[in-house]
């Protein structure tokens, strides 16, 4: 179960590790994606719809987490992205398979599911040509 | 705005002790009663900036000052918590509600990274919810963007070590060198520990009064606030805690603020002879020197290596020793900056003076998306 909402479709039958898509809002006025999904447009106050994001998205910063955070249940160190997808917002997430250092401007990452704890959460994971 | 004299400034010093809250907010507010040369009695108001503390934090202060039996209001917006303060008080007084209200910021900051930040649960689970990994994404797009480099950063964290060496009030009175700072514990790559403020323990306070009510009781007006500007999120910021943003368009919560700020003391950036602003990491304070307009988007590290915002340059920045120096009480951080600015348009800072200072302007810049900038000047 995706607790958090950050998961388009997020149901029970998500398991880690399998492809998934980000839940976000789009308002058609302003041509605007928001994630996570919102109830009203930021811009507008309108309804937006609900959707998903495109699959993958484009990595346009990066860093790492190098010392255990108060609350995290991931294990530090990680490393991070900020990922852009084609409709336009860019999201911030720890990339799973990659090791510090490793991420690059430029890099195509994809979501996948993750278990935090005892809920599905959403992850990049790298799709590197190598 | 025209009629807001700061009458007077206190401080407690900036670092870890073993008082309370309480008793180190108390000392700021005496201190800056006392520079005013007013009481308790005649205040109209005070604000409290805090955001750490508990229930009714400000009361309990001034439980230790003195019973003014005036409203006090506790205003809380993290970082630029004081800024609150300072905007409301500034307001009612050019507005003609009131002549005298004490600003006080006080913290007592818990050790470590700032917890609470305003994550959701979900981000501080999957390891999201860690405040340096914004300031890191925000220094490396400035080494991406333009020529600033790691040595850049580092060469921040030196400049303002060196400025607290004179500032009895600072936490780290020691200088660095480049190569310390870059040999530094990595924390959020390119962001080591010395290019990182602490959060610590401190407190500031700010007597603000009305033209009138300075002529009438003989007050210092020397130094008058001239504008000051807050500003909240709009649609294309990004901050803490925000986990996205537009990817193609981003806008500055700093040049908003500064920009509303200059346009209503009607003074410019170039008119400035100093400046305190949010150095939460290094990376931050090349930032503000272009979002406050103190050079073209580009010349970041350019006016850094010039030496212009080292004292006795151009336009010093942080000559207080900024949050990297002195650690960052949050509450109390912007009205530290206050008491730096006005101590510095007085000509009151010794061997850290900036000479001839007469218009300062101070800035911060907090969790949630909020951004301040006061300009202050001297007569
Ligand atoms: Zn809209």
């Amino acid at each position: 179960m995706n607790r958090s909402g950050t998961i388009h479709a997020g149901g029970d039958l998500l398991s880690p590790g399998s492809a998934v898509r980000l839940n976000a809002s789009f308002c058609r006025d302003c041509d605007r994606w928001e994630f996570p999904a919102r109830t009203y447009c930021p811009t507008c106050d309108q309804e937006p719809t609900t959707g998903p994001l495109s699959p993958t998205a484009e990595v346009i910063g990066h860093s790492a987490v190098l010392h255990q955070p108060p609350g995290s249940l991931i294990d530090a160190p990680y490393p991070v992205a900020l990922a852009s997808f084609p409709e336009g917002v860019a999201v911030l997430g720890v990339v799973e398979d990659a090791e510090v250092g490793e991420v690059a401007i430029g890099d195509q990452v994809e979501t996948v599911a993750r278990l935090v704890g005892d809920s599905i959460e959403y992850a990049f994971r790298s799709r590197r040509s190598s | 705005m025209d009629d807001v004299v700061i009458a007077g400034v206190g401080i407690h010093p900036f670092g870890r002790f073993d008082t309370g809250y309480r008793e180190i907010g108390a000392v700021a507010a005496r201190g800056a009663l006392a520079d005013a040369g007013i009481c308790l009695g005649d205040l109209d108001m005070v604000l409290v900036a805090n955001v750490g503390a508990e229930m009714a934090k400000g009361q309990n202060v001034l439980e230790l000052v003195g019973r003014p039996g005036v409203p006090v209001f506790n205003v809380e917006a993290a970082c630029a918590s004081s800024a609150g303060t300072l905007t409301m008080a500034a307001e009612l007084i050019e507005a003609g509600v009131h002549d005298a209200i004490l600003c006080l910021g006080v913290e007592k900051a818990p050790k470590g990274f700032i917890a609470g930040a305003g994550f959701e649960g979900w981000q501080i689970e999957s390891g999201l919810g860690i405040t340096p990994l914004y300031f890191a994404l925000a220094a490396q797009e400035l080494i991406e963007t333009t020529d600033a480099t790691i040595e850049d950063l580092a060469d921040v964290s030196v400049k303002n070590h060196r400025h607290a060496v004179d500032n009895p009030d600072a936490m780290f009175r020691s200088e660095v060198t480049r190569e310390q700072v870059l040999e530094s514990r990595a924390v959020c790559p390119p962001l080591n520990l010395l290019m990182l403020c602490a959060p610590n323990e401190g407190a500031a306070a700010a007597v603000l009064v009305s033209r009138k009510f300075a002529r009438e009781r003989g007050l210092d007006a020397t130094v008058r606030l001239r504008s000051v500007a807050t500003v909240s999120r709009s649609a294309d910021d990004w901050f803490v805690p925000a986990v996205s943003r537009q990817s193609a368009r981003m806008t500055s919560l700093t040049a908003r603020a500064a920009t509303l700020a200059y346009e209503r003391a009607g003074i410019g950036p170039d008119e400035l002879d100093l400046v305190e602003c949010q150095d939460t990491d290094a990376g931050s304070e090349l930032w503000a020197y272009r979002d406050l307009g103190l050079c073209k988007p580009g010349e970041e590290a350019a006016l850094l290596r010039s030496g212009a915002t080292t004292i006795g340059g151009r336009i010093p920045v942080n000559p207080s020793g900024g949050l990297l120096s002195k650690g960052e009480p949050l509450g109390a951080s912007g009205l530290g900056q206050v008491h730096e600015i006005v101590q510095q348009l007085r000509g009151r800072c010794g061997s850290r003076q900036v000479e001839g200072a007469r218009v300062g302007a101070g800035h911060v810049l907090g969790a949630g998306h909020n951004a301040s900038v006061v300009v202050m000047s001297r007569d």
